[in-house]
């Protein structure tokens, strides 16, 4: 085992580098997911816009009864009345709305004058439709109770009395009994792109001190047969591999505990673990082909992020287009999200749901020993190149 | 002696065909896989019609109260309107129950005693339909209240409550537009600018006499390293920023991403953008002698100041900004973000004016910090 223990010589010489890529791309990876909104919750609870709120009437009964129902019904977000600080709110979806009651809008209101407020949407127009609805649901109302003469205080508490009328709902539940599915599997899902990044950036750097020309040749003069040395590097690579598994997983189980001691988390831990074989393989193909270290960052980055943006890491699935994804089949990495995101809504490990993880799984397999048996022939194509 | 070393340093530079290729091909292919990946984003905030269904009862039955109003705001009548809400079918339960299964409706609405609504899900889309089903319910309750306390009004009352008004004076918040996918390509833009920061730490080796072979030979030629270190690195910074520009080419012209319209403005950010990243690189690389641990830190820094500008997640920036606001003055590439985001989406100049000062001083720092531990440096033995 000759070569496999000067590999990890070359590892314990290279650990502080080692530590950096993998504390800069973990953090990435679980900075990304704590920041994604997302919430799968599974009782039904009314969507509520984030708002901004100026009350430039308050004072009046009226304008602050319907202040009341808006901090009942949105989330109001207290942001500045400047417009530089609404701007950047809205411009990064804070907020979604921004809602400005402009002064004698009660008065006006009571009266039945035209009267208007003010209001700015963000970006996401299902949230401002559905704000709009709200607040027109109670002005309707109320100019009903305003129109029969009725003071501005009895308005207010009669629309409130309607208002609380509520439909009932149910909730069919197809997920999976996990409280936090969804965002479980958006860590996973950035945590491909932690994991690519690493092992490539790691393999590579030591397979190309392998491979430099003089240490090659003296290699290929030793007893060992070269076949016995691919594999001693590959082993050694696997290993690699499987210690930055071990410590996505550690990640994994630190941030979300027992919930990842399910027949879910194991999916989850199976899904990356061969996911990182995968990422050995395009690791070790990169190895082969990469002659300079310069080189390999620029692979790395462009295979790592092209590969998650494409393939839905960062952008879930469902908001990319369908050419996008059509094209991102032929990538391991869509394979790997697909099989995450269905385990996050899995609850029993059968019927169709299963069958896609599985299908993923033997994909992702199938790529594994794809990149891998064209790394084997180009590696043993520069060996005699190497010797002409 | 300037243009000597400053072509030849070029020379170099261009000649390592395989780093000129990837420094270009990367942020190029990467650029075109965001347009791609995004080209579907922006539409997601439109508001779509919801698939909704009706589960058959003797309540929704042609001419009946509810169906009256259901079909002043789905397509149940056949007739298509552009202020629809809904797409509705009309099921029976079982069928009803399939499609939510499926996903391919949001809820579905069923008469048993009282108006029920079934979902699989919580969103915007299952709050709408049970906003309007409340007020349907609501509006009925209304009426009746009303007409209870003050019979004479029945007329007037029903008149207006068929007759709805809309309160909404709307605004529009920017004349640019606005659209949050820019902020990806603009985090982009400012990774190529401090990718730099590789190509200057073995640039820095060459002068750095305990790290190469080339270095020791250039330590003894008859020149100030002080110099020799400044004619070097404007050859570095003009090939970043030659790179840079071609990529900002590509992101505007090719892919036709909006930058805004001050154009001098844009290529200034470039510029000094780049600067900041190889000095970012000469100041990593006089530490230390692995180049491997160098070169992580250049690439791992570019990176997650990157991140915290943006590029992998948007929110992250404003997170940023609004909870750690000295982080995303220190990040160059929350700096360099912030300045491209200022001119697409603000008229003024003071926000952009900031950035660009912040990251001029932070260029002059790592410059400093360059200079103070290459200075004078002599080696007893190499």
């Amino acid at each position: 085992m000759q070569v496999f223990k000067a590999y990890f010589k070359i590892i314990k010489k290279n650990l502080p580098m080692l530590s950096i890529y993998m504390i800069i791309f973990m953090a990435v990876a679980i900075g990304t997911t704590s920041s994604n909104q997302t919430n799968g919750i599974s009782n039904f609870t009314e969507a509520k816009s984030r708002i901004a709120l100026i009350n430039e009437d308050s004072g009046s009964a009226f304008s602050d009864g319907l202040e009341d129902y808006i901090r009942k019904n949105t989330v109001i977000v207290n942001i500045e009345d400047e417009e530089e600080a609404l701007r950047d709110a809205l411009f990064f979806e804070k907020i979604n709305y921004i809602l400005r009651i402009p002064k004698g809008f009660s008065d006006d209101f009571m009266n039945g004058r035209a009267c208007t407020l003010e209001e700015t949407q963000g970006l996401d127009k299902t949230s401002g439709i559905f704000t709009e609805t709200l607040l027109n649901k109670f002005l309707n109302i109320a100019s009903l109770y305003a129109g029969s003469g009725m003071t501005q205080a009895e308005t207010v508490e009669k629309t409130l009395n309607d208002l609380s009328l509520d439909t009932t709902v149910i909730m069919k539940n197809f997920d999976s009994g996990l409280s936090d599915g969804q965002k479980i599997s958006y860590f996973f899902n950035s945590a491909s792109y932690s994991l690519t990044i690493i092992v490539i950036f790691a393999i590579a750097t030591f397979m190309l001190i392998f491979n430099q020309s003089l240490i090659k040749h003296r290699t290929l003069c030793s007893p060992l047969s070269q076949n016995r040395v691919s594999a001693q590097i590959l082993l050694a690579n696997l290993c690699l591999a499987i210690a930055v598994w071990g410590i996505t997983m550690i990640c994994g189980l630190v941030m979300y505990g027992t919930e990842l001691f399910t027949l879910n988390g194991f999916l989850w831990g199976l899904n990356l673990f061969i996911f990182s074989l995968v990422a050995l393989s395009i690791s070790f193909f990169a190895g082969n082909v990469i002659k300079s270290r310069q080189t390999i960052s620029a692979v790395a980055n462009t295979i790592a992020l092209g590969f998650s943006f494409i393939c839905g890491a960062f952008v879930p699935q469902n908001l990319l287009g369908p050419n996008v994804l059509s094209f991102a089949r032929f990538l391991p990495t869509y394979w790997y999200i697909r099989a995450s995101n269905q385990i996050g809504t899995l609850k029993t490990f059968s019927g169709e749901a299963g069958e896609t993880v599985i299908i993923a799984f033997l994909i992702q397999l199938g790529f594994f020993a794809a990149i891998m048996a064209v790394s084997l022939v180009i590696s043993k194509q520069r060996r005699v190149e190497s010797l002409a | 002696m300037f243009l000597h070393a400053f072509t030849y340093n070029l020379k170099t530079i261009l000649r390592s065909k395989e780093s000129v290729f990837w420094s270009l091909l990367f942020p190029i292919l990467l650029s075109t896989m965001f347009y791609f990946a995004f080209g579907n984003l922006t539409d997601s905030g439109n508001f779509q019609i919801i698939d909704i269904a009706v589960v058959e009862s003797d309540e929704v039955q042609k001419g009946s109260q509810f169906y009256t109003v259901l079909s002043s705001v789905s397509d149940i009548d056949g007739q298509n309107s552009p202020d629809d809400l809904f797409h509705v079918v009309s099921v029976s339960p079982e069928e009803a129950d399939e499609l939510l299964k499926t996903g391919q409706i949001s809820g579905y609405i069923t008469f048993e005693e009282a108006i029920q609504l079934v979902v699989s899900g919580t969103g915007y889309d299952q709050s709408i339909i049970k906003a309007f089903l409340d007020e349907y319910q609501q509006i009925t309750s209304t009426v009746n209240e009303i007409i209870k306390e003050n019979p004479a009004s029945i007329f007037k009352t029903v008149m207006s409550a068929i007759s709805r008004t809309d309160y909404f004076n709307r605004t529009s918040i920017s004349t640019s537009g606005m659209d949050i996918i820019v902020n990806f390509f603009y985090a982009l833009l400012a990774m190529t600018c401090l990718m730099g920061s590789t190509t200057s730490v073995f640039e820095i080796n060459k002068l750095q006499a305990n790290q190469s072979a080339l270095a020791a030979r250039i330590n003894v030629a008859p020149i100030q390293k002080f110099k020799l270190f400044l004619y070097n690195i404007s050859a570095i910074i003009l090939f970043q920023i030659v790179v840079v520009l071609i990529v900002l080419a590509y992101v505007m012209f090719v892919l036709g991403i909006d930058f805004g319209t001050k154009s001098a403005f844009i290529v200034l950010t470039c510029i000094i953008g780049s600067i900041a990243g190889v000095f970012f690189g000469t100041a990593i690389g006089t530490i230390g002698k692995s180049e491997g641990l160098k070169v992580a830190l250049t690439v791992g820094g570019t990176l997650f100041s990157s991140f915290l500008g943006g590029l992998m997640a948007t929110g992250v920036k404003y997170y940023v900004q609004e909870n750690m606001p000295l982080v995303s003055y220190l990040s160059p590439a929350n700096l360099i973000t912030d300045a491209f985001y200022s001119l697409y989406y603000y008229d003024d100049y003071s926000r952009f004016s900031i950035n660009i000062i912040v990251l001029g001083l932070i260029s002059a720092l790592f410059c400093a910090i360059t200079c103070l531990v290459l200075r004078r440096k002599n080696y007893a033995s190499l």
